[in-house]
């Protein structure tokens, strides 16, 4: 089914654009009264109506093999119900309604004979052919990965059917136009190859210009569904385009051989002149299209791969690239640094090499040289371990809840070594070839959350260090790591006290959930864009500072506050302990609260804490203890500096990995 | 028939095609909205309405009649969210007190709902 | 057969792709309230013919109301109703079809408490 829907897809997608290409050709290269050249255009047009017949075709076993697979089952690929349904209530099944139509009325176009013997009928018949192939091929973009790209829908499904008009165009043109320049070689040809050159000419103008437009794009679309270098190398949709691109360069090449020398090479009116070229020409644009049909079948197996934005890659490299290897090593970074520098001086070397054509060959290799010795130099102190896993994204998000969970399983399986608070003093630590890390340093940019993933699983050779995967499932190593990112947080966080650090955010606020009675739970994510307090509180200490924020709700909520008290008893009946007076209107915890407090007293240990959240989910502050912290002056204060604040335009907290 | 007629004629009956499908799709989908729209507003308007909704009773003003209740989501209403309601008589406020789980009922013509029962829950 | 088992085996047919981006009940919650109904948000807009959820319990039995569906307001969100649930483990299974053509198929788990 997957080969057959492939193979499908492939025809499909070659004949609708080869069908464009035709079409666009014939228009290129204008009307003409010389016979060769007439019997020439006639030869295309009935190619294109087969085409234009394989393109639906096709199109019928897409259809089919797309209902199996939304349906679950092949058997739907036969069932009329089925079919009905994925064409009248998917956006897909639209899509190839009006494709479908669009291509039997051009099909039905192509098989009427019309005549063209005047301009006006031949401009508008050709125009026509042209038009209804190219509104054809368009739609192909509403029904791809463009269509779900979010929140830029429009933007992608735009590019990406200028992508595909521009594919059309340029590969599609490359078949006509070589049967063009072999019936003009040849002898009885000779009346049409002043046409061919011209058509040649046009054709390679525009071709070049949909290239730039296909580059411009792609371009565009990759960042849309690819995203990131591990995207790229690190998933099947990465490596296809990586395929594809390589193809690219193939045909690129002898696209610009064609151009610059084959093409110069047809002038001349002499009737053998341009012969020999003509005919090597034509072969090598059929090289072209050759590569460029087998791109589309890279392309077809892309349509049907999700995007890489959407898989999790597995790194291919024993080592990844980073300036954070450069931390705290001085003589690397110099060293990196000079590398750099040769670097740059070979890119100038380059630039000037094709600016100056005298001087080309010398400055191309200075060129090569200095950047392959500044590559050389500094790219080696930014080589850093890496691993299949090193930029998997936690499938557990950096939660109360997880982080409590990876408490119990590091207490059970990592204490023993590591130590109870994690400072690598445990008993069983003793004595190992290398001393159990200390995991509340800080976790700098040199490893990530995959790293991690892949040291807990997998073990550090030579280090003492086993691998837990045999002991730990897939979520309980993301509860881990979400674990030991709260716990160096937690620890570099005792040295946060009640001063906001202008625009400085480092500590993520882990997000939990939390119910007031019986209405439904809420997150902490979902106050994102407000200013907020917890408050882990303990009566009867805290009775006169929550008294004091109970009065003063109305001016906080005014300054963009939200307050969430958490009892640090956890006791269900919070609310009515609290007493009817003075007034407590802000949520008061009365379930989800041990977990809170389980995972933030890893931040911050009193009888009463206040940390203040900013409005992308950041803690600013922390105050201990209800005492000083009683001046509510000092927190307005506060919370003034972080609305006087710009908001940047960064990822949300839990999306950053380390 | 000169082709430039043929052309004119396959054209015209695209655009009859694609504005049939517009009136069949697109307006068939805008009209859909529209009734959905007409229908929340016509719910939302002018009929009495009622709704059970639990939550926990955060203040009392006896002076003003009014309850302040944390609550869950009041369909076609307002969401989850601590809000103060006016109470149909003084006597429902007497049966409980600040952090009470309860359930309670809302009913009226928007805007103008009170709160006309209220039981503790658990 | 042969064909369903290249389908199975080619990388990524069935992987995330249609992602869940947000889920009430989340992921693994403990509950101390039966919830009401299950709310799936993903990150791309969902095809209403093609896209189900479902909830059962430990013991395998469909425990919704069965009225799976994705929202008229939201394209990108499926949600479906629950009667009063008995404490317990319970998985929530889905199988969507985003509007690129891809079917993704998975899973979560929330837990109700049993009463204090």
């Amino acid at each position: 089914m997957y080969a057959l829907g492939l193979a499908a897809r492939w025809l499909h997608l070659a004949s609708s654009v080869l069908l464009v290409g035709a079409a666009a050709m014939i228009v290129m290269a204008g009307r003409s009264d010389r016979a060769t050249a007439q019997r020439w255009e006639r030869r295309v047009l009935a190619s294109a109506w087969i085409w234009a017949l394989a393109a639906l075709a096709s199109g019928v076993v897409i259809v089919g093999t797309q209902t199996a697979l939304f349906e679950g089952r092949a058997a739907a690929a036969f069932e009329p119900r089925a079919i009905g349904q994925m064409l009248l209530e998917t956006q897909a099944g639209r899509v190839w309604l009006v494709r479908a139509g669009i291509l039997t009325i051009l099909a039905v176009f192509l098989s009427l004979h019309v005549s063209v013997e005047r301009r006006a009928d031949w401009r508008a018949a050709r125009g026509e052919v042209a038009m209804l192939a190219v509104a054809a091929l368009l739609p192909l973009a509403a029904s791809g990965h463009a269509a779900a790209v979010e929140p830029d829908t429009a933007r992608a499904i735009a590019s990406d059917g200028l992508h595909v008009l521009a594919a059309g165009i340029w590969v599609g043109g490359l078949v006509p136009l070589a049967r063009l320049l072999r019936a003009a070689a040849t002898e009885e040809g000779a009346d049409a190859r002043p046409y061919a050159v011209l058509a040649a000419r046009r054709f390679s103008r525009t071709a070049l210009a949909m290239i730039v437009l296909l580059a411009a794009t792609g371009a565009g679309l990759a960042i849309f569904h690819v995203g990131s270098v591990a995207g790229l190398v690190g998933t099947s949709y990465g490596r296809l385009l990586l395929g594809k691109l390589a193809l690219l360069a193939l045909a690129l090449a002898i696209a610009a051989l064609n151009r610059s020398v084959l093409l110069a090479r047809l002038g001349g009116d002499g009737p053998t002149v341009g012969r020999p070229a003509m005919r090597r020409l034509s072969g090598f644009v059929l090289v072209e299209a050759a590569l460029a049909l087998a791109i589309l079948v890279i392309v077809a197996a892309m349509n049907v791969t999700p995007p890489a934005r959407h898989e999790p890659p597995v790194w291919p490299f024993t080592f990844r690239l980073s300036f954070a290897a450069l931390e705290g090593r001085a003589e690397e970074a110099t060293r990196a640094l000079i590398g750099s520098q040769i670097g740059i001086v070979g890119l100038v070397a380059l630039i000037a090499g094709l600016a100056m054509r005298a001087w080309r060959l010398p400055l191309a290799a200075v060129a090569l040289a200095s950047l392959g010795a500044g590559a050389g130099l500094a790219l080696p102190p930014l080589a850093i371990d890496a691993y299949p896993t090193t930029y998997l994204r936690p499938s557990v998000p950096y939660q109360a809840g997880a982080i409590v969970a990876g408490a119990a399983l590091y207490q059970a399986n990592c204490a023993g070594c590591h130590g109870p608070r994690g400072a690598g003093d445990g008993p069983e630590g003793r004595g190992l070839p290398r001393a159990p890390a200390d995991l509340r340093a800080p976790h700098t940019a040199q490893h990530t959350a995959g790293d991690l993933f892949w040291w807990i699983s997998h073990g550090i050779p030579g280090s003492g260090m086993p691998g837990f995967a045999s002991r730990l499932g897939e979520e309980q190593c993301w509860e881990l790591i979400n674990y030991l990112r709260a716990l160096s947080a937690g620890y570099a966080a005792r040295n946060m006290g009640p001063t906001v650090e202008r625009d400085r955010r480092w500590l993520v606020a882990p997000d939990f959930t939390f119910a007031v009675g019986p209405t439904p739970p809420r997150a902490l994510k979902d106050f994102r864009g407000r200013t907020v307090l917890v408050v882990l509180y303990a009566l009867p200490g805290s009775r006169a500072r929550m008294s004091q924020l109970a009065g003063r709700e109305g001016t906080l909520a005014m300054l963009g506050v939200e307050v969430i008290a958490v009892p640090i008893d956890a006791d269900p009946d919070a609310i009515r302990r609290l007493g009817p007076d003075p007034r407590v209107l802000f949520p008061v915890v009365t379930q989800g609260a041990e977990t809170i407090v389980a995972a933030y007293r890893l931040f911050a240990v009193a009888p009463h804490v206040e940390l203040l959240v900013d409005r992308q989910g950041y803690v600013r502050a922390i105050t201990r203890g209800s005492g000083d912290a009683a001046d509510l002056d000092a927190l307005v204060a506060r919370v003034q500096q972080l609305n006087a604040e710009k908001i940047a335009a960064e990822a949300a907290p839990e999306e950053h990995v380390h | 028939m000169r082709a430039w007629k043929a052309v004119l004629l396959i054209d015209l009956a695209l655009i009859v095609g694609v504005g049939w499908g517009y009136a069949f799709w697109g307006l068939r989908e805008g009209r859909l909205e529209r009734e959905l729209s007409e229908a929340r507003a016509a719910a939302a308007s002018g009929i009495e309405r009622r709704w059970v909704v639990e939550g926990v009773v955060r203040a009392i003003f006896p002076e003003l009649g009014v309850i302040v209740l944390t609550h869950g989501d009041i369909p076609g209403y307002m969401p989850a969210m601590t809000m103060g309601f006016r109470v149909a008589s003084p006597k429902i406020q007497e049966a409980v007190s600040v952090g009470d789980a309860v359930r309670f009922t809302l009913q009226g013509v928007l805007p103008n709902v009170a709160v006309t029962t209220i039981e503790k829950i658990k | 057969m042969a064909g369903l088992a290249a389908l199975a085996l080619w990388p990524g047919a069935a992987l995330a792709h249609a992602v869940l981006v947000k889920s009430v009940p989340a992921q693994r919650a403990t509950l101390a309230e039966p919830p009401p109904r299950v709310e799936l948000w993903f990150n791309e807009r969902l095809e209403p013919a093609y896209s189900r959820a479902s909830v059962t319990n430990e013991a395998g039995a469909q425990v919704d109301l069965r009225d799976g569906a994705v929202s008229v307001e939201d394209p990108r969100r499926l949600s479906l109703s629950l009667p009063a649930l008995v404490p317990g483990r319970y998985t929530v299974s889905f199988r969507v079809l985003s509007v690129d053509g891809h079917v993704v198929e998975s899973k979560l788990t929330f837990t109700v408490k049993e009463r204090r």
